[in-house]
């Protein structure tokens, strides 16, 4: 059996680049056996083509109802990485409809998750300032600054690009 | 949450809250109340997993619907007072409604 590490960049904001990618992957025959620390690498078997349908969620926590409940509607955890992600799959046929985690797109989620991501960043944002408000010399600290707000200001672009898209 | 902010943040009621009410009045689990709303529209209304997790938290935090007992690490759920008064809030709404449009379609538009 041919196994290999295969790699896609998904991010917070577009998660339904990752579920696409497997799926399409499972459709040519490539099973997904496992998923790397780095959370971008994935350890795929070649196989038997399956249609798969592939979620990703974000749940903080969740209780041991979360899983019975996603477990009994025929879901299978592929993996579970830091700070909350999960990546859950379920096999459909020709005949249905592709599944999905989410039928409905609650305000409350998307604010949550939206509160989540915000405190997420601006806490590594403001450890970035103050690591380099300690060990940075002045020139060092006003350039680096720029940097990690410009950084920071894109990723919170797409972040809000995402939940605007999750909102309609 | 006082009845005001309870009303507001449910009323008008999504169709998942309203299904979901609708099933707890007989205890039942999660999985339990996905087929039974399946069932009860023709497979029309198929809740998702992760919509009826989430759904089901806010609601026991709101306390719209409590906790009855567990079996198997699942919990079985059942409709409050509180719930019920809510649910029936929106049957009163949607009874309007339907009131409405069919006067409306009845006299002529």
């Amino acid at each position: 059996m041919v196994e290999r590490t295969m790699w896609c960049w998904w991010w917070g904001w577009n998660p339904e680049k990752l579920e696409n990618w497997l799926e399409e992957k499972e459709r040519q025959g490539w099973n997904l056996v496992a998923v790397n620390m780095s959370s971008v690498g994935f350890r795929l078997k070649q196989g038997e083509p399956r249609q798969i349908s592939y979620c990703v969620d974000y749940q903080v926590n969740p209780t041991p109802e979360y899983y019975s409940i996603l477990v009994d509607d025929g879901w299978e955890l592929a993996w579970s990485g830091y700070g909350g992600w999960h990546l859950w799959r379920k096999p459909y046929s020709n005949h249905e409809p592709r599944p999905f985690l989410y039928t409905e797109n609650q305000p409350i989620i998307i604010r949550t998750r939206w509160d989540q991501g915000l405190t997420a960043f601006f806490m590594l944002f403001f450890l970035g300032i103050s690591g380099l408000a300690v060990f940075g010399s002045e020139i060092v600290f006003a350039s680096l600054f720029g940097i990690i707000s410009l950084i920071f200001g894109y990723f919170f672009i797409r972040f809000y690009q995402y939940f605007q898209r999750l909102r309609n | 949450m006082s009845e005001h902010k309870l009303r507001n943040k449910y009323i008008p009621m999504t169709e998942t809250a309203y299904y979901i009410l609708l099933s707890l009045m007989q205890p039942r689990h999660g999985y339990g109340i996905k087929q039974h709303v399946r069932e009860l529209t023709g497979k029309r209304l198929d809740i998702g997993a992760g919509t009826m997790y989430s759904t089901l938290s806010r609601m026991e935090k709101d306390r719209l619907i409590i906790p009855v007992k567990e079996e198997n690490r699942r919990k079985i759920y059942q409709i409050s007072d509180k719930g019920r008064e809510l649910l029936e809030a929106e049957i009163s709404r949607l009874k309007k409604l339907y009131e409405h449009g069919l006067g409306q379609l009845e006299g002529g538009i």
